[in-house]
C-alpha cells in the first residue's frame, strides 16, 4: 500500500496530561452534534472512565469522512497496542514519552540515534516556535506578578501582539493549523488540550510503520524502549565503568600472584574509576551550561531544551570521562608509587 | 597520609592538583544529589508550573549551573523572566545554588587543566 494513501485528516495525538474527554471533544470539533460525538468515542473506545490519561494516544478524524476508515482501524489498533505497552511504564516515563515525543521519535527512527538526535538539532524552526512560545508564558507570568495577578495592562497587550506575530510567523509553513477547514490557533491547542509546542498533532502517514501495524508496533516499542532508558543511560554507563575497573582489578588480583601488581592495578583502576566520573559529570554539566545557556541563550529552566543538552552533555561527558579516567588512572599510579 | 601529601606536593604537584580538582566534583556530585532530592523537584514544579517533568538526576542537575548563573546575574534572570522567583529563593536553596556554581568552575580547572596536560604529553 502506497503512503501517500493515507489522508492527512488522520491525526492522532499524544496526551501529556490527564483530561476529561468531553473537554478534548469540545475543543477539537466545537460545538459537536451527537453524531461527532459518538464518532469519537467509537474512535477512541480505547479510552476508559472518561478520562484521557498521559501516554495515550488520541485519535483524530472527520466524523463523516468514509475515506478514513481503512485508517481509523489501524490506529484504533495502535492505540489499544500503546495502551498496552503504557501499563508497562511508570508515571514519569509516560511523561516524557508524550513530551519528547517527537524528540524520541527522531533519536529511534534511524539506525544511529546520533544521526536523529543531529536532524533534530538542525530543527530550526521547531526551535524558534518553542522559544516564541516559551516567551508568551513568561510575559504571562511576569505580568500576572509585577502587577498583583491583573493582565490588563497596555504594555502587556503590545507585548503580547508582538509575540504572537513572531509565532505567526515562525510556525507559518510549518505546522498544519487548518484542521476540518477551520483554523485552530496553536496557542490555543497548547493550553487547552495540554499538548507541548513540539508535540501538537502527529499525521499518522508520517508514522514509521504507518501502512503496516506490524511496523508501528516495532517503531512504537523503540520509542518506549528510549523513554525507559531516557532517565537510565548516564547511570548505566557509570555502572559500566565501576564494573570494568571491578573486573580489572579482580582479574590482576587472581590471576597474577605479585601482590604489588595487585596493589598498583587496585589503585590505578579506582583512580580511573573515579576520574572517569568525575570528569563525566564535569564534562556534561560544563558544556551544556556553556554551550546551550551561554552561547545559544537558551532558557535551561524549560523542557525545550532537551535535545541540546543530550546532545552537549553526552559530548562533553564522553570527552570529560576519557581525560578524567586518563588523569585518573596515573594519579592513582602516582598515589600507589609515593605510599609505599 | 600526610607524608603522602608532601611527596606528592614535591614531585607530582599537578597530580596533586587533579586530586583536589577531582575531591572538589565528587563533593559536586554528592550536593546536586542532595539537592536533586530535598530542593529541585518542588522548586522546579513551582519555576515551570505544567511544563515541569523530571528527566532524571542526570538530566536534570545539568540546570544547576544556569540556576546559580540566574542568581549571580540579575540581569540575565530578568532577560529570562526569572529574576523574581530566584530573588526569593530560600537563603539554603541558593546557598547549594553557588556552591555548584562556584565549585564547578573551581573543581573543574583544578581538574581538567592538569587532566589535558597529561593527556597530551
Amino acid at each position: 500500500m502506497d503512503k501517500i494513501s493515507i489522508p492527512d485528516e488522520a491525526l492522532f495525538y499524544i496526551s501529556e496530561r490527564t483530561l476529561p474527554i468531553n473537554a478534548v471533544i469540545d475543543f477539537i470539533y466545537e460545538n459537536p452534534s451527537q453524531q461527532t460525538i459518538d464518532h469519537f468515542k467509537n474512535i477512541n473506545l480505547h479510552l476508559k472512565n472518561g478520562q484521557v490519561k498521559p501516554g495515550q494516544m488520541v485519535i483524530i478524524t472527520p466524523p463523516d469522512a468514509s475515506y478514513c476508515h481503512q485508517w481509523e482501524n489501524v490506529m484504533m489498533e495502535a492505540a489499544a497496542y500503546t495502551d498496552q505497552q503504557l501499563s508497562q511504564m511508570s508515571a514519569a516515563e509516560k511523561v516524557n514519552l508524550a513530551r519528547h515525543y517527537d524528540l524520541i521519535q527522531y533519536s529511534t527512527e534511524y539506525v544511529g540515534a546520533g544521526y536523529g538526535l543531529t536532524a533534530t538539532f538542525y530543527e530550526q524552526k521547531k526551535k524558534h516556535v518553542e522559544r516564541v512560545l516559551k516567551e508568551i508564558e513568561r510575559l504571562y507570568k511576569n505580568t500576572l506578578r509585577t502587577n498583583n495577578g491583573k493582565l490588563a495592562t497596555k504594555s502587556f497587550f503590545q507585548q503580547r501582539q508582538a509575540l504572537f506575530r513572531k509565532l505567526d510567523y515562525a510556525i507559518n509553513g510549518m505546522l498544519e493549523r487548518r484542521m476540518f477547514s477551520r483554523n485552530v490557533p496553536i496557542s490555543q491547542l497548547k493550553n487547552t488540550m495540554g499538548i507541548s509546542s513540539k508535540a501538537i498533532m502527529h499525521q499518522w502517514k508520517h508514522q514509521p510503520g504507518a501502512t503496516n501495524l506490524d511496523g508501528f508496533k516495532s517503531n512504537y516499542k523503540k520509542l518506549t524502549t528510549a523513554s525507559k532508558s531516557f532517565t537510565r543511560l548516564g547511570y548505566l554507563s557509570i555502572g559500566l565503568d565501576i564494573g570494568y575497573s571491578a573486573a580489572a582489578i579482580h582479574e590482576a588480583c587472581t590471576v597474577d600472584n605479585s601482590a604489588d601488581f595487585c596493589r598498583l592495578t587496585t589503585y590505578s583502576q579506582t583512580g580511573r574509576a573515579a576520574g572517569s566520573i568525575a570528569g563525566g559529570g564535569f564534562g556534561g554539566w560544563a558544556t551544556s551550561y556553556v554551550t546551550c545557556n551561554l552561547v545559544f541563550g537558551l532558557e535551561s529552566a524549560g523542557t525545550s531544551l532537551l535535545w541540546c543538552t543530550i546532545v552537549a552533555s553526552v559530548a562533553g561527558g564522553y570527552a570529560g570521562s576519557q581525560l578524567g579516567s586518563h588523569i585518573g588512572q596515573s594519579s592513582g599510579e602516582a598515589i600507589y608509587e609515593y605510599s609505599r | 597520609m600526610y607524608q603522602l601529601l608532601i611527596n606528592l606536593y614535591q614531585s607530582a604537584p599537578i597530580i596533586l592538583l587533579s586530586l583536589f580538582g577531582m575531591l572538589v566534583i565528587f563533593l559536586l556530585i554528592i550536593n546536586a544529589i542532595y539537592f536533586y532530592f530535598r530542593y529541585q523537584k518542588s522548586m522546579e514544579k513551582e519555576l515551570l508550573g505544567d511544563d515541569y517533568s523530571s528527566g532524571g538526576f542526570l538530566y536534570d542537575s545539568t540546570r544547576l549551573m544556569m540556576y546559580g548563573h540566574y542568581i549571580l546575574f540579575p540581569k540575565r534572570a530578568k532577560k529570562a523572566g526569572v529574576y523574581e522567583f530566584f530573588k526569593n529563593i530560600p537563603f539554603k536553596v541558593k546557598t547549594h545554588l553557588l556552591i555548584h556554581w562556584f565549585g564547578l568552575i573551581i573543581g573543574g580547572i583544578c581538574f581538567f587543566v592538569p587532566a589535558t596536560i597529561t593527556y597530551f604529553q
